[in-house]
């Protein structure tokens, strides 16, 4: 199965979901840990895919010309106790 | 290769030199294994904005081994970053912010290295104390050898940015004592500047900063005051010995395979830093065997991490060890080389044969004015033989273990699975050579005849069969060590088998170049 994440509708990135891809993936989702079953071929290639569609976000950035504000906002992700995302945004005014 | 090495003279300011100068005359000023290939680079790119900014980089205007340049100290961002252990404290003990502020600027006013200390401007930039620290802390966890103990002067932000560029301090935090910028930076500065596609190069670090967020460097430049920090005092002396070298070809060729993939923002660094410790460590035992007449560039037997011992993990460890000497050969090839001057035999047989060799060492190598140096009997082969032993207790202190170390920081060199030191790439080494070699895809047997071609690293049967002796090399051991390779090519999802006949490894990022 081919997934396509579009950033604008001539903008995107293709990356062939296998199933082992697929099952990665949601184990990752399910447990929160990288599994130790799998090769490291699906981290790799779960990395480059991360890899693209940073690249990709840059150049739609690029093209759209990013809004530029005087603030610089940061979303700093941490964990709980429990283990559950806690999202916090701080603001840097250079 | 096999061209005669001709050296530069010594830099103009070599009279003041107050160690003898013989590593430097072979190497350059200098290699120096306390700087890890990350310092090295961030030496590099302090150079590289400086040189930049002034619009001549990598060109050398007023003549070979003339480099100046100043450096930024960013002490204000340093004493917030690493000589500050109680910001945390403040969160706790005081519920209020403006406390939280108060206390912090209070104990700032003792920030070490700045005239006036005065940090007000911090608060300007923060909503709040917790905004500040979190930031902090951020930084800090993404700092280069985040975990080290080395002193708060040595320590270093991740190169976000040039506002995230400053030289090392001495503990005083006044000036760069060179104990972790020893000039290696300095030194694969002038190599570039000296390599053929040198004016490719510039625009392409340009671009990658450009390409590069933004964002981080703007943070970093937050905990700085708005007013430009002084720079250093000129920084001067760099020497490199020679006008061209293949491996100054080389390291530039491959930053700018590197640079032209459009790997994503700052993973490109990585990269950078790992093909820049192994073309020093090439150039470094290409010139020792140069110097010993060796006409063949070093080579590198690998092993592919076998569960157990196999043939090509000896190979290995034998030609690590014998690589590992070949500096220090390189040392006494030079005295050697001295000994058998025109100078120095023409001065054996004249009066006085004593004092003019003691000159001659003296005048050319810096050593042998005082007592301290020599203070035996007047016999000039007594003397060329103390200067000997000097000039390899002093190599052994840092020149010699550029090879054992840089290539333990860039996975070249590891002891997984034994006891000896050997040649046995780790992921990133292997990922770092794929990228500077694969353009789209290539087959195996292909990559590995270009591994061996530009680098003289083995891991296969056919490269082995041409680099070792008969007596060394055995066909199964190496084919099974290229099987294991493949193997792990594939786990890193850089390899693809098409049929049995055909395993081709691929460049996942090549799509993305423009």
């Amino acid at each position: 199965m081919l997934l396509r994440v579009f950033f604008t509708p001539d903008l995107d990135v293709p990356f062939d979901l296998t199933l082992i891809r697929y099952e990665f993936l949601s184990r990752i989702a399910m447990e929160g840990a990288l599994p130790a079953s799998f090769s490291k071929e699906c981290y790799e290639d779960l990395l480059a895919f991360k890899s693209q569609l940073i690249a990709t976000y840059t150049k739609r950035q690029e093209r759209d010309g990013a809004i530029q504000g005087t603030a610089v906002r940061l979303g700093l992700l941490a964990l709980t106790d429990q283990g559950m995302p806690d999202p916090r945004y701080v603001e840097v005014i250079p | 290769m096999t061209s005669p090495l001709v050296p530069l003279p010594p830099p103009d300011t070599f009279d003041q030199s107050s160690s003898m100068w013989v590593d430097e005359a072979i190497w350059g000023h200098r290699l120096y294994d306390e700087q890890t290939p990350w310092l090295v680079m961030l030496e590099f790119l302090n150079v590289f904005h400086y040189e930049l900014a002034k619009g001549r980089v990598f060109e050398e205007p007023d003549g070979l081994n003339t480099l100046k340049y100043q450096a930024a100290q960013r002490l204000h961002l340093r004493n917030i970053l690493f000589n500050d252990p109680y910001l945390a404290e403040e969160r706790a003990e005081f519920a209020h912010d403006t406390n939280r502020w108060d206390e912090w600027l209070k104990r700032m006013k003792t920030a070490i290295g700045i005239a006036h200390p005065q940090f007000g401007y911090v608060r300007d930039r923060f909503h709040t104390y917790d905004d500040f620290a979190e930031i902090v802390a951020l930084i800090r966890s993404s700092s280069i050898e985040v975990n080290s103990n080395k002193r708060w002067t040595s320590k270093f932000v991740f190169p976000y940015g040039k506002n995230s560029l400053y030289e090392d301090l001495d503990n005083n935090a006044s000036t760069n004592d060179r104990r972790f910028f020893g000039r290696t930076g300095e030194v694969l500065y002038l190599m570039c500047c000296r390599a053929q596609r040198k004016k490719e190069l510039a625009p392409a670090l340009q671009r990658c900063f450009e390409r590069t967020d933004g964002t981080w460097d703007a943070v970093v430049k937050s905990l700085q005051p708005a007013e430009d920090e002084p720079l250093s005092r000129d920084r001067a002396n760099a020497f490199l010995p020679y006008t061209t070298n293949a491996c100054f070809d080389d390291i530039v060729e491959d930053w700018l395979a590197i640079l032209r993939l459009n790997i994503t923002g700052f993973d490109v660094f990585p990269h950078l830093v790992n093909l820049a410790g192994l073309h020093l460590i090439k150039y470094q035992l290409t010139i020792a065997r140069q110097m010993l007449g060796f006409p063949d560039p070093p080579s590198f037997v690998c092993e592919v991490v076998a569960p157990r011992k196999t043939l090509v993990r000896e190979i290995s460890c034998e030609q690590y060890q014998e690589n590992n000497l070949l500096p220090a050969r390189a040392i006494e090839a030079y005295v050697a080389k001295v000994e058998a001057s025109p100078e120095w035999q023409q001065a054996l047989t004249e009066s006085g044969a004593f004092e003019k060799c003691r000159a001659i060492l003296i005048d050319k190598l810096r050593w042998g004015d005082d007592d301290r140096d020599y203070s035996g009997p007047n016999d000039p082969q007594q003397l060329l033989e103390t200067l000997r032993q000097a000039a390899m207790r002093r190599h052994r202190q840092h020149v010699a273990n550029i090879h054992r170390n840089y290539g333990r920081d860039i996975g070249l060199v590891s002891k997984r699975g034994t006891i000896k030191l050997r040649y046995a790439p780790n992921d990133s080494l292997l990922k770092t050579l794929l990228f500077a070699n694969v353009n789209k895809r290539i087959e195996l047997d292909d990559f590995l005849a270009k591994l061996e071609r530009r680098y003289g690293i083995v891991f296969g049967d056919r490269e082995a069969e041409r680099v070792l002796p008969k007596g060394d090399f055995d066909k199964k051991a190496f084919r099974a060590n290229s099987r294991r390779l493949e193997q792990r090519l594939g786990s890193l999802g850089v390899l693809k088998r098409l049929s049995d006949a055909c395993a081709y490894v691929i460049n996942p990022y090549h799509e993305e170049s423009a």
